[in-house]
């Protein structure tokens, strides 16, 4: 038979260290390229900057598992923090604080990524149209709103006790790293240790035979696209309090990085592959390469061109090992 | 002696774990009409694939086309020479009219631009002239028979020059009158100089067109023989070879009824089907491909709703919405298309073998029992002896009988009482296949109620104390396997 048996974990823990080993690489070289590179102050700008897109990155994994992808991720955050900005603007007279007030429009941050993600999980389930177009039509939609509720403009002035969640840390840690690692474990265990995870990849690989196998595919599709939009929402709230505002057009280059990052982590677009950690350790490489090209002040424009060579590399690297 | 046009020498091909041909030597004379047979999966597709430059053969394997040696042929010299091969599914556009079908070749050549519909409809005129056949040029293929689409595959491949043409079971879905025009349309082609080989499971049809006669039995050649030195009973020896000792031994069955059909009809699929099956029964069902076998089975798993008629589990009668409802009445199915609907080939043997149980492994914390679940898929790699697995290995891996073992364990982990096979040995080789053959009647003299759906002869008159003869959606007979010898029972299948 086949000697070259192929251990479904090995392959990835393998691509995890060629990840760790690039990181290293771009570490040692910008710091040798710019001394101050390697600091605690531009650790602790990753460490801050990690968790948004790396949330970013985690809803954009799960629809890319069952072969779709979900274009209205940033969008729908933007949305999200509009909602819990004048909500809390509302209810919170400047100046003052409200903890239940805010705890409540982390609630209404939430649902409103939940209901868009079980839109857009209905939508592609249920009427069978591609994941690529519902999603491009819902990021239209749910821009328009935002752009019609805020008329343009950028709301701020939001409660300490809300924008702390973005700006403070806990023994040193910033609170969104602790966050992201949180929610990054969540959903490895969802992954690794529930039958939703694995009907997930299943359904991603083949999902004739997994439908044939007595999955219930309108569920599973609604379930992933609900589940993205949870971290949707926690990426939203540490976006909007990070930056103590929220706007319609906000972040708006965090969608395609989020497609790049999660191709680089292994995540196949055709579906079926894809890795928490791998998603974490290329968060990592990027975050290092982007504050690195940052201080070494390179033309921000290269950079995107820059991306754009990564993303094909990638994905070239990974289909000829197929 | 007669112009060898192809002869392929000591050629090897490996599919991943599946070797599809073992040190395969073959010849095709110029103006001969040849035929290739042997069952589901003994390497004809292959060889067919080969010829016609689909596929790659191993290193060291030798290929002579029109004279000239090579390891390998491309799909371009294939063509170059003539080899043209109509599929069974006939590869036509049903959207467009004859006429462009006949002539669509000869406007993909880049230097033509433009179409002149004058020509065109001239082309297909003359082409069909030449076949002695008067269809419309302006009809569109979904609008005519099958038989007539046939006859537009052969036109289409007649219009570039064919040499060589190859007919992958041309026959399986035409009447016999239909047969016989098909027929004396080759002969009409050979008597101009065309080679012909084709692929077929009829042997009465074989002896009758065929001048040579090539058998093949587990990516082996077994022989090549005239038609004038063999009868029908020999070949099916031939194909189904010694080296599986058919025998029939079947166990008394239980006198529960367990499954029960009655008038069952679903659209243009099938119609007015009544069975029903005992419990540890064995039922074979024989039909070709679109006698609507797999739509029946695909009904009774609650994944193909029928029109009118009844279903009865154990007495009670059922209204599958899905085949989650079937499931959990205790029906499972083991589909037809192993690769695209039994399994996930990138994934794990151990995921592959519980994605059917997966509610009843959850610990109290509602999380997977990833110990269970290891231990579930180690049981059954152990009692269908799955061939070098571990429980974390790629399903891909595995060769094709090993691959339907783990499907089946899938099936069997749900604990069905109700087992529904349809087509399981397909593309299976012969040690596989006896032991899912050992498998299906130890399950049934367990208690289990089993369906077994194929168009081999054997497989069903062997395993099935009962069979149900379908053909075009209908149950048109019902044989005891018992009370028949094999050329009896292969006659009574194949009389309509």
């Amino acid at each position: 038979m086949n000697s070259k048996s192929v251990r479904s974990g090995g392959l990835g823990q393998h691509e995890d260290l060629m990840l760790i080993l690039l990181t290293i690489i771009l570490v040692v070289f910008f710091s040798i390229m710019k001394p101050s590179f390697f600091s605690l102050a531009s650790f602790a700008s990753i460490a801050r900057q990690i968790p948004e897109i790396g949330l970013f990155t985690l809803a954009m994994m799960l629809p890319m598992l069952v072969g779709g992808i979900d274009l209205s991720i940033i969008a729908t955050a933007n949305l999200a923090s509009i909602l819990m900005g004048m909500f809390m603007n509302r209810y919170i007279p400047k100046g003052e604080e409200n903890v239940p007030v805010v705890i409540a429009a982390l609630g209404i941050g939430v649902a409103v990524c939940v209901l868009v993600g079980f839109l857009n999980g209905v939508i592609i389930a249920i009427f069978r149209i591609p994941a690529m177009l519902v999603t491009l039509g819902m990021q239209m939609v749910v821009t328009g709103i935002s752009l019609g509720i805020t008329r343009g403009g950028t709301l701020s002035g939001f409660p300490v006790s809300f924008t702390s969640i973005g700006n403070g840390d806990i023994a040193g840690i910033p609170i969104q790293f602790i966050v992201f690692l949180i929610a990054g474990a969540v959903l490895l265990v969802i992954m690794q240790m529930t039958s939703f995870g694995i009907r997930l990849k299943m359904y991603g690989s083949n999902h004739t035979a997994t439908v044939y196998s007595g999955t219930n595919e309108i569920s599973l599709l609604i379930r992933t696209h609900m589940l993205s939009g949870v971290y949707v929402s926690l990426a939203a709230i540490i976006m909007s309090s990070r930056l103590t505002s929220a706007s319609a057009g906000a972040a708006a280059n965090y969608l395609m990085r989020a497609i790049l990052i999660a191709v680089l982590g292994g995540v196949d677009p055709n579906g079926g592959k894809g890795r928490v950690m791998g998603v974490f350790w290329a968060v990592l490489l990027f975050q290092c390469m982007a504050t690195g090209l940052n201080v070494l002040r390179v033309n921000s424009y290269i950079v995107i061109a820059l991306y754009g060579v990564i993303l094909l590399l990638s994905v070239f690297v990974r289909t000829k090992r197929q | 002696m007669s112009e060898k046009i192809i002869e392929l020498k000591h050629v090897n091909k490996h599919y991943g774990g599946v070797h599809a041909l073992k040190d395969v030597d073959f010849d095709l004379n110029r103006g001969e009409i040849l035929c290739l047979i042997g069952q589901n999966g003994c390497g004809k597709s292959t060889m067919i694939k080969v010829i016609s430059g689909v596929i790659d053969v191993d290193e060291g394997s030798e290929i002579i086309l029109n004279g000239t040696s090579s390891g390998r042929v491309s799909a371009i010299e294939a063509m170059n020479s003539g080899v043209r091969v109509i599929y069974q599914d006939l590869s036509l556009f049903p959207n467009l009219t004859v006429a462009e079908n006949i002539a669509f070749d000869r406007h993909i050549d880049p230097s033509v631009r433009g179409v002149s519909w004058s020509e065109m409809r001239a082309q297909a005129e003359e082409v069909m002239d030449r076949m002695h056949i008067h269809l419309d040029p302006d009809r569109l293929i979904e609008e005519l028979s099958i038989a007539d689409r046939q006859l537009v595959a052969i036109a289409r491949a007649l219009a570039t020059n064919a040499k060589i043409l190859i007919m992958d079971e041309p026959t399986s879905s035409l009447t016999r009158k239909e047969v016989n025009v098909l027929f004396s349309i080759i002969k009409s082609l050979q008597e101009k100089g065309m080679t012909v080989m084709f692929v077929s499971h009829k042997l009465d049809e074989i002896i009758e067109i065929a001048e040579r006669i090539t058998v093949m039995r587990d990516g082996r050649i077994i022989t090549t023989i005239s038609n004038k030195d063999v009868d029908e009973t020999q070949l099916a020896q031939m194909i189904s070879g010694q080296s599986i000792s058919y025998h029939q031994d079947f166990s008394p069955c239980g006198d529960r009824t367990v499954l029960e059909v009655k008038n069952l009809s679903c659209g243009s699929q099938y119609r007015d089907v009544s069975f029903s099956l005992m419990e540890g029964e064995i039922l074979g069902i024989i039909g070709l491909l679109g006698s609507g076998r797999t739509e029946l089975a695909t009904s009774i798993f609650g994944m193909n709703p029928p029109d009118s008629g009844q279903i009865l589990l154990e007495g009670r009668e059922v209204h599958f919405k899905s085949n989650r409802d079937a499931i959990a009445g205790g029906i499972a199915y083991v589909p037809e298309d192993r690769l695209l609907q039994g399994l996930v080939l990138n994934q794990s043997i151990e995921n592959n073998t519980v994605i059917s149980v997966l509610k009843k492994l959850k610990t109290h914390l509602g999380l997977m029992d990833r110990r269970k679940s290891r231990e579930l898929t180690q049981k059954w790699i152990e009692e269908l002896s799955i061939r070098s697995a571990q429980p974390q290995i790629n399903a891909s891996t595995m060769s094709g009988g090993n691959q339907q073992k783990i499907v089946i364990s899938k099936w069997l982990s749900t604990e069905p009482k109700v087992l529904i096979l349809d087509q399981p040995t397909n593309g299976i080789d012969i040690a596989a296949k006896s032991t899912i053959y050992d498998l299906i009647r130890q399950l049934s003299r367990q208690g289990m109620s089993i369906i077994l759906i194929s168009d081999e002869v054997p497989e069903i008159y062997y395993n099935c104390p009962r069979a149900l003869v379908m053909h075009k959606g209908r149950i048109v007979k019902e044989l005891d396997c018992t009370a028949v010898t094999e050329n009896q029972f292969s006659q009574e299948v194949l009389s309509d």
